[in-house]
């Protein structure tokens, strides 16, 4: 694994490394498998990215991407065994949060890094009052006075748009609706004031009224607060709504990387353009047909030689099923992983 | 770092069907061996006490009731291996025919329970609504009164006999186990194919079989052999108080009570032999039956699913 | 009642359901009286015209999969009509029941739990077949499933395995050669394409409109996602607790919605292009969430989020009004004799509570 091996016990939050200021993480050839009956799954392979501060960063991503997996990676929550986190390096203010202990993370987890998860329903312990849930990352983090505690869970219970908040505080999820569940769950991760929110499908349990309430929030709230955000999604609509940069995820890596407009408008990976054109959206030609990508995804414990993509792609070549594509540089900010070059035409 | 090795898959299929069931078998032995060893234990104890009731006849000729004065209550030697009792029948002879008695009662009984049990559970859960109200006040019931006074009424009713101690553990087990079973129905009642099947119009019979039960046969193979192991003990229990199968027939139970108590100082193996060889039955289908029980339920394999949602609970904070 | 001769009039529409309601006991009281009703479909009217495919919209605890399932007669009905084929299916008996579940079929939206694991495709897409006897011979049955195979894009060899061995686009190509097998004339589809991905889910709904093409098929489509109904609905149902808010075939609806609830729905689907333009259309503009079916508001069912709502929406629930053509909407707003009493009511809560802050 790393070679690095600082003392990163005490200076858990400030290390000013030689980072380029604006990038807060950055994840370095990640490689996370699972051990299955019938093999090795590599479920994350080879990732590399950047979050910078203060931008939305989308990763999307079909069911077994690997996009969740890669979440979860980043703050060690991989269930193990049967997971395990081969290789790679997340580099949180410098320090390699692989290489951390177990408190060192812990404490980190909630504080400067916090998550949201896809169910409000279960992430809440349903036999405790909201305010007791709500107060537990501040105590436990010890970032508020004791006495100021309602005070504060007070204001975040406003902040998220909660009528009535001294109310809310002595009920119990229950008595909630899944809307004012995930906006508990948005409280609870802003608590601390992170400065990283990783935000896992938060609206897929939504209905679609209550998920633009609830995505609007949260985006105005990380904006506000100059944090970054993490949002990991499979809703193209969403991603096009409310990310800056967008990584597109295949079978546990990065196919595609670039700016909203990049991967909507000219998008340059065959699997990207797939998606594209076999969504159907509110605003093309009523009576179109679509373009489904044929197949499915591959098997992760048997995945197919060279590029991932190739027996779904209309575009493949010989090299392709012998060579893996990197993922290389377009321009500025678009990233691709394939040999083929494609224009805006295909 | 490594990949550790045995664990099991974290999100493996939910039992996935083979059509040849000759390697299935092999797969299930070999994880019995691996993941239960205790199981693996139990089931040779099972095979063992199987094959003895089996050919008793073959491993002790003389028989269970060869009296035999002359050797009355002889401590355990090479020609009588476990001693003889106060009539002189041979020990070893008198438990491996009790085994047969006790394979014949404990099988009888539990086949006859596992029918009952399947006929209520099923008719109650699938039907439901007033057939199922009735039935399952019935059943509670049933289960207010203590197993031993309903028996104690049944033997006084019907009299000793092996029949009647079938018959009556049977019934006894037979009502209790229907809950187990209803539950079993009720939840696969929940598939949405049970609910395609209805909707195209399918005959009751038809989902039944096709749609209800294979997903009824895992508990029902788990309540057989827990059961198997509870009759043992409930007829040795009532040969013990004489409520059971009558002498001279061999009985663990009866042999313990009637021989075993009055020759327990002068004769200590009277009361060990059957003790030791009901323990070890007991224990051996008890192993086997939980073994079973967590091999067969999909849920016991692998924990990705729970071990995730217990994650994202803990790290909110 | 007359079946026999009833569908060979192709005039008449295939399914007319009307005055629907469907109400269930939370739970039984004590003494055999419920303790609360659940109002699951309060009173729902819709026409579905042969060959067409319907959508029926709505989010969660609108009463869309509850209002399938009773055409479907899989659940009871506590008031209406259902007439299908010229033929009031309200209270059938059982041999009308028996051939409803031939005529109807429905496609469900979990493509894992929907087949059987432990039967083989052959039997899993024959069993409409082996229910109503509609093949003699045992190498009649098995050209019938082939058939059907081919006809959902599957390979013959196929029919000798087990589910687990598909994917779930696979799966619901499999659900969906079930429903065909009995030459259905409806089929009822419960957001067959919600559980599946993106590259998958256009799979589904191309073989859905080939299937509809070439065999004539009527479609009642149950379903959340609007993008995805816009692309395969003619006419389009939008529900909202229980009832019916607005119905309108997909042009007029998605561009002229007339209805503040639809209007909402429609503003609030993030549009998959970042185009400042494009989403400049985005317009969440409800607040708070559905409220529940047991306890409804009183008049209007949207009143409590509805940014228009008076004293009259508060009091009295609207009647569907056609404002076009084919174009209904359940709205004080667009009734003209209500027009008066909408203008000088008092404003609503929403406003009261928007100048208040």
């Amino acid at each position: 694994m790393s070679t690095e091996t600082s003392t990163a016990t005490a200076t858990a939050t400030t290390a000013p490394r030689t980072e380029p200021a604006a990038t807060l993480l950055r994840v370095e050839n990640l490689h996370t498998v699972f051990e299955k009956d019938d093999g090795v799954v590599h479920a994350v392979n080879d990732v590399s990215f950047d979050v910078r501060r203060g931008e939305v960063l989308a990763i999307v991503g079909e069911s077994g991407s690997g996009k969740s997996i890669t979440a979860m990676s980043l703050l060690r929550l991989i269930p193990s065994p049967p997971g395990q986190i081969i290789g790679g390096r997340v580099l949180f203010d410098g320090q390699d949060l692989l290489d951390l202990p177990d408190d060192a993370i812990r404490q980190l987890r909630g504080r400067d890094i916090s998550m949201i998860f896809q169910e409000p329903m279960t992430s809440l312990n349903p036999s405790l009052r909201i305010g007791r849930q709500l107060a537990e990352p501040l105590r436990v983090h010890g970032s508020v006075p004791k006495d100021k505690v309602r005070e504060r869970c007070i204001e975040l219970l406003r902040q998220v748009r909660i009528g009535d908040p001294e109310k809310r505080l002595d009920a119990y999820p229950h008595e909630l609706s899944g809307g004012m569940r995930q906006r508990v769950m948005i409280a609870m991760g802003l608590a601390c004031l992170p400065r990283l929110i990783i935000a896992d499908e938060p609206t897929t349990a939504l209905d679609v009224t209550v998920q633009a309430q609830i995505l609007e929030l949260l985006r105005d709230i990380t904006r506000a607060s100059q944090s970054s955000m993490m949002l990991i999604t499979h809703d193209l609509g969403v991603v096009a709504r409310y990310a800056d940069r967008i990584n597109v995820m295949y079978a546990g890596r990065i196919v595609e990387r670039g700016t909203a407009h990049d991967i909507f408008h000219r998008p340059r990976h065959p699997y990207t353009v797939g998606l594209m054109e076999s969504m159907p959206r509110l605003n093309d030609a009523i009576g179109n047909r679509l373009t489904p990508i044929p197949g499915s995804p591959p098997d992760l414990s048997d995945p197919p030689s060279g590029c991932p993509f190739h027996p779904r792609c209309r575009f493949a070549q010989p090299r392709c099923k012998q060579e893996r594509p990197p993922l290389e540089r377009l321009d500025e900010e678009h990233w691709k992983a394939c040999w083929v070059n494609l224009d805006d035409t295909h | 770092m490594s990949l550790s090795i045995q664990t099991p898959a974290a999100a493996a299929p939910a039992t996935p069907p083979r059509r040849r069931a000759h390697p299935k078998t092999l797969r299930f032995l070999r994880r019995l061996c691996k993941e239960r060893p205790l199981g693996a234990l139990g089931a040779m104890i099972c095979l063992v006490l199987l094959l003895t009731g089996l050919f008793a006849d073959v491993i002790a000729p003389e028989g269970f009731n060869a009296i035999n004065p002359i050797e009355r209550l002889k401590a355990p030697s090479a020609e009588h291996w476990l001693g003889t009792d106060q009539l002189g029948r041979d020990v070893f002879a008198r438990i491996v025919h009790g085994a047969q008695l006790s394979v014949i009662v404990a099988f009888a009984a539990t086949t006859l329970s596992i029918v009952i049990s399947a006929l209520l559970g099923i008719l109650s859960g699938y039907f439901g609504g007033r057939l199922d109200m009735i039935i399952q006040r019935l059943v509670d019931g049933w289960m207010c009164f203590p197993d031993l006074i309903l028996l104690i009424v049944a033997v006084a009713v019907l009299g000793p006999g092996t029949w009647q101690v079938i018959l009556i553990l049977g019934l006894l087990f037979g009502i209790s186990g229907s809950r187990i079973i209803r539950g079993a129905v009720l939840s696969a009642k929940q598939n949405v194919y049970v609910h395609a099947a209805q909707s195209m119009g399918a005959s009751s019979p038809r989902i039944l079989l096709k749609h209800i039960l294979p997903n009824v046969m895992a508990p029902l193979i788990v309540l057989y052999t827990t059961r198997l192991a509870a009759v043992i003990l409930a007829e040795s229990g009532l040969s013990f108080l004489g409520l059971g199968i009558p002498p001279p027939e061999p009985s663990w139970g009866g042999m313990l009570s009637l021989d075993g108590r009055s020759y327990m100082f002068q004769a200590p193996w009277l009361a060990i032999a059957p003790g030791i060889a009901l323990t070890v039955a007991v224990f051996g289908i008890n192993m086997f039956g939980d073994a079973l029980r967590d091999l067969l339920d999909p849920r016991m394999r692998g924990g990705g699913g729970r071990y995730l949602a217990r994650v994202k609970r803990t790290i909110g904070s | 009642m007359t079946h026999t001769d009833s569908h060979t009039d192709v005039t008449t529409p295939l399914l007319q359901v009307s005055g629907l309601k469907v109400h269930f006991p939370l739970r039984p009281g004590l003494f055999g009286k419920p303790a609360a009703m659940v109002k699951a479909v309060d009173g729902v009217d819709f026409t579905v015209h042969r060959g067409e495919t319907l959508g029926l919209v709505g989010e969660s605890g609108c009463g869309k999969s509850t209002t399938g399932l009773a055409v479907l007669r899989m659940t009871p009905l506590t008031e209406g009509r259902i007439v299908f084929d010229g033929e009031d299916i309200s209270h059938p008996d059982a041999a009308t029941t028996k051939r409803l579940r031939r005529k109807m079929q429905m496609v469900y939206q979990d493509p894992f739990g929907a087949l059987n694991p432990r039967m083989r495709v052959l039997d899993i897409i024959g069993e409409p077949l082996r229910v109503h006897r509609l093949t003699r011979t045992r190498a009649e049955y098995r050209e019938r499933v082939m058939d059907l195979l081919d006809r959902v894009g599957l390979k013959a060899e196929m029919a000798d395995r087990y589910p687990h061995e598909f994917s779930g686009g696979q799966r619901q190509r499999i659900g969906i050669a079930r429903a065909l097998a009995a030459d259905p004339s409806l089929i009822i589809c419960d957001e067959p394409v919600s559980a599946l991905d993106v590259s998958i889910q256009a799979q589904v709904i191309n073989l859905l409109e080939d299937l509809q093409r070439d065999l004539g098929l009527t479609y009642l489509f149950v379903a959340h996602d609007l993008a995805v109904v816009r692309h395969l609905c003619h006419r389009i149902v939008v529900m909202y607790l229980g009832r019916v808010v607005e119905v309108a075939d997909r042009e007029r609806l998605y561009q002229a919605p007339r209805h503040p609830y639809t209007q909402a729905l429609l503003g609030a689907i993030p549009i998959a292009d970042p185009d400042p333009e494009v989403q400049a259309r985005f317009n969440p503009s409800v607040d708070g969430e559905v409220p529940s079916p047991i306890d409804p508001p009183p008049g209007c069912p949207f009143h409590p989020r509805c940014p228009h709502a008076t004293d009259l929406c508060r009091r009295e629930a609207p009647r569907p009004l056609d404002v076009e053509d084919g174009h209904s909407v359940a709205c004080h707003l667009h009734d003209p004799s209500r027009a008066a009493e909408m203008n000088h009511s008092e404003p609503s809560y929403q406003e009261q509570a928007r100048n208040i802050a």
